[in-house]
């Protein structure tokens, strides 16, 4: 036959290399299945919301977290402006402190008052406005006898304003705060420059402890699995007894021991700065690796029995070596869910121990810090509570929603619902 | 199964004796004693208070005087509150506690755990996203939350007290604010558990004998759904009894938790080893509960090992 007649093909047009697909390692799957989820998607872009928040946040904010402008104490992101005479607008804060506001609602400046300008009989106070060259500009007297005086208080209102002899008693407009946006608080600090520094602060704590945790837990939990014997019985009560001591009461146990001690002013302060910052992350750690440890000591105790580890046993790997390369590998899935888990837990701890005032201390501040600042004027001012607890909630809905994805995505065995 | 309880038993005794002596050589480690004052006493007066508790002592001696009054059940006197003892201080403060507390669990189990059977039986319809979309934002806003924003209310409306425990609407509060989490994280639990179960192949076996439905969910699928959510519950218990901290704080309540924020300020050391050791004593015995659940409700968990 003609050697001739036959035509070689192109090497793509080889039909005994048949096309196959690029074959998926364990994290491509798992990002695959996490992109179906439309919860986790949504939990993991509101944790990078809350941490771009956190982070590039505070470029955009003129205002410092511990900066205090002593001229705009407990000014709500809301603002109720009276206009008196044809172009000057005022708002008097609930501290009775008169701020010369512009009409869209920026903070322009404050009035003074002064001890002899408060008539305390009849209830009327004279706020006066000074410019930069100490010139008197203009002079507003608010009657506060509305709320005591039987023939007024009819009209149902709680102050007037008289400027230039002409009385005013009906707000203008409710406009929001564009000075400082979700307000200040009872030191005349930005609330939105806290709430991104606070933000933050929990963050570090939450990450640091988590990542910490994974490493302490890891080891001990894998050391006690794989040697079992002694070591696991021995290792493991001593997890048990940390257990039987309530997690709280040795948290805020240990707090106590820390605080101002040796370790927190040379090691911890260094570190982290002071304010308590690494205090909390020291309690959190030596609290949760308890939880990791067990779960990394349950996974090896079922992996050591496989054959991958008997073989590798018989070819002679060291120990540290079969623990390093093929039993940590393979309970990698749970571990990580368990930290995506504990990063919330570590938020609301976090939180919790600085509202009973064992946490973060001033000017530094995290949620809970924040909160708890909030909660002491509720009444007065709800913003102050609400505006962290809603932050709150929203990051621990945002790490669930995450951490039950990525729980459903890196073990479908465990899917829940 | 009467070894496994008494070798149980033996162990904890051993766990509390550990907690008790860690509790106090870690208290004798915080600077500041229960006689320093921001104003300092006079050296003489501080002295003799300390011979009159026994302070001056090595601390070695200490220990043992405290331990060997503590096997007799004498938690000692309270170093700030002299004319009390910690048995009696503890005797006031528990019954309050206790009464949140238990309220607070009652609610948990008969309400979130029907609330979980309900939501995984109707799973994916209106009932099922309502009550998860309860259950998340119970999971998500702090406790302390829920208590600040209930005193708010509370101030507002005449009929609510804000704080004490006086009346039967005073305890809506407490425990709504310490109930909310385990709440909702228990009937997510039951939800996932019970779906899961309801899967399994004894269900299309008891379905397919004719079982009345009732009985396939109460016999066969509610129990089996039940064993981790008793795995949370037993050291739930406990940790509501601590998690009141907060919200005795809150609400005003005279509790344990009170006690216990304020002997730590106050280096009341026996008052502090005596509330440290109620919560032991009870997380211990709540977990020692669920091992002897466990057995009843799965027969296949032997208590042997």
């Amino acid at each position: 036959m003609d050697k001739n007649k036959f035509v070689f093909l192109e090497s793509d047009q080889k039909l005994d290399k048949e096309q196959t697909r690029k074959s998926l390692t364990y994290w491509h799957d798992v990002w695959r299945r996490l992109k179906k989820n439309h919860l986790a998607i949504v939990g993991l872009v509101c944790v990078i919301i809350v941490i771009l928040f956190a982070t590039i946040g505070p470029m955009f904010n003129p205002h410092k977290y511990n900066r205090q402008f002593l001229d705009y104490k407990n000014i709500p992101p809301q603002l109720t402006v009276y206009k008196l005479g044809d172009d000057m607008h005022v708002y008097l804060s609930e501290m009775n402190q008169l701020i010369l506001v512009s009409e869209d609602g920026k903070l322009l400046d404050g009035f003074s008052l002064a001890e002899a300008d408060k008539d305390l009989t009849a209830k009327t106070y004279t706020y006066r406005l000074f410019n930069d060259e100490n010139v008197e500009i203009a002079v507003v007297i608010v009657d506060f006898s509305y709320t005591t005086d039987p023939l007024k208080r009819a009209e149902g209102i709680r102050y007037s304003f008289t400027y230039e002899d002409v009385e005013y008693k009906t707000p203008m407009d409710k406009v929001w705060n564009k000075t400082f946006i979700l307000g200040t608080d009872k030191n005349g600090r930005d609330m939105l420059a806290r709430l991104m520094y606070g933000t933050g602060i929990s963050l570090v704590i939450a990450f640091v402890a988590a990542v910490i945790n994974f490493f302490i837990g890891v080891i001990y939990g894998s050391i006690s699995g794989f040697f079992g014997k002694n070591t696991d019985i021995i290792m493991m009560r001593i997890v048990d007894i940390i257990n039987s001591i309530p997690l709280l009461l040795y948290v805020i146990l240990l707090m106590v021991v820390l605080k101002d001690s040796w370790f927190e002013i040379n090691v911890l302060n260094k570190l982290f700065g002071a304010g308590g910052l690494g205090t909390i992350i020291v309690t959190l750690i030596s609290v949760y690796w308890v939880g990791m440890a067990r779960l990394v000591r349950a996974q090896v105790l079922s992996l050591k029995e496989q054959e991958y580890v008997l073989a590798a046993k018989t070819m002679g790997v060291r120990n540290f070596k079969i623990i390093d390369k093929h039993l940590i590998p393979n309970a990698l899935g749970p571990i990580i869910v368990t930290m995506a888990m504990m990063i919330p837990t570590a938020v609301f701890t976090e939180a919790f121990l600085s509202f009973i005032g064992l946490g973060i201390s001033a000017p530094r501040a995290s949620l809970g810090s924040l909160a708890n600042d909030g909660a002491s004027f509720m009444q007065t001012y709800p913003y102050q509570l609400v505006i962290p607890a809603v932050t709150i909630a929203f990051m621990m809905l945002a790490f669930n929603f995450l951490g039950d994805g990525l729980r459903d995505a890196l073990d479908p065995r465990l899917r829940k619902g | 199964m009467n070894r496994y309880i008494i070798k149980k038993t033996l162990f904890s005794i051993l766990t509390l004796f550990i907690v008790v002596t860690l509790v106090f050589f870690m208290l004798r480690a915080i600077p500041g004693g229960p006689f320093t004052r921001e104003k300092p006493l006079p050296e003489s007066t501080r002295e003799r208070l300390e011979e009159a508790y026994g302070l001056n002592e090595p601390l070695i001696n200490q220990y043992f005087t405290y331990m060997g009054n503590l096997l007799t059940g004498d938690l000692g006197p309270s170093f700030r509150k002299p004319a009390y003892s910690v048995n009696e201080l503890l005797a006031t403060g528990i019954p309050n506690t206790a009464k949140i507390g238990f309220i607070a669990v009652i609610f948990i189990i008969f309400l979130g755990i029907p609330l979980g059977v309900v939501s995984a039986l109707k799973s994916n319809t209106a009932v099922d996203y309502g009550v998860m979309i309860i259950a998340t934002i119970g999971i998500t806003v702090p406790s302390f939350v829920i208590g600040s924003l209930f005193i708010l209310l509370a101030q507002n409306v005449k009929w609510i007290p804000v704080g004490g425990l006086s009346t039967p609407i005073s305890y809506v509060g407490p425990v709504v604010a310490l109930a909310g989490y385990s709440l909702a994280f228990v009937a997510r639990l039951t939800r996932s558990s019970m779906l899961e179960v309801l899967r399994q192949d004894y269900i299309r076996t008891a379905r397919a004998k004719g079982l009345s439905e009732s009985k396939v969910i109460f016999k066969h699928a509610l129990k089996n759904s039940l064993i981790p959510v008793i795995t949370y519950i037993g050291p739930m218990i406990a940790a509501i009894m601590t998690g009141s901290f907060v919200v005795e704080k809150i609400f005003y309540i005279n509790g344990i938790g009170e006690y216990f924020t304020e002997s730590i300020g106050n280096r009341d050391y026996t008052l502090v080893i005596g509330v440290t050791l109620f919560y032991a004593v009870f997380y211990i015995i709540m977990v020692l509960l669920v091992d002897i659940a466990y057995s009843v409700i799965d027969p296949r968990i032997r208590l042997s090992k």
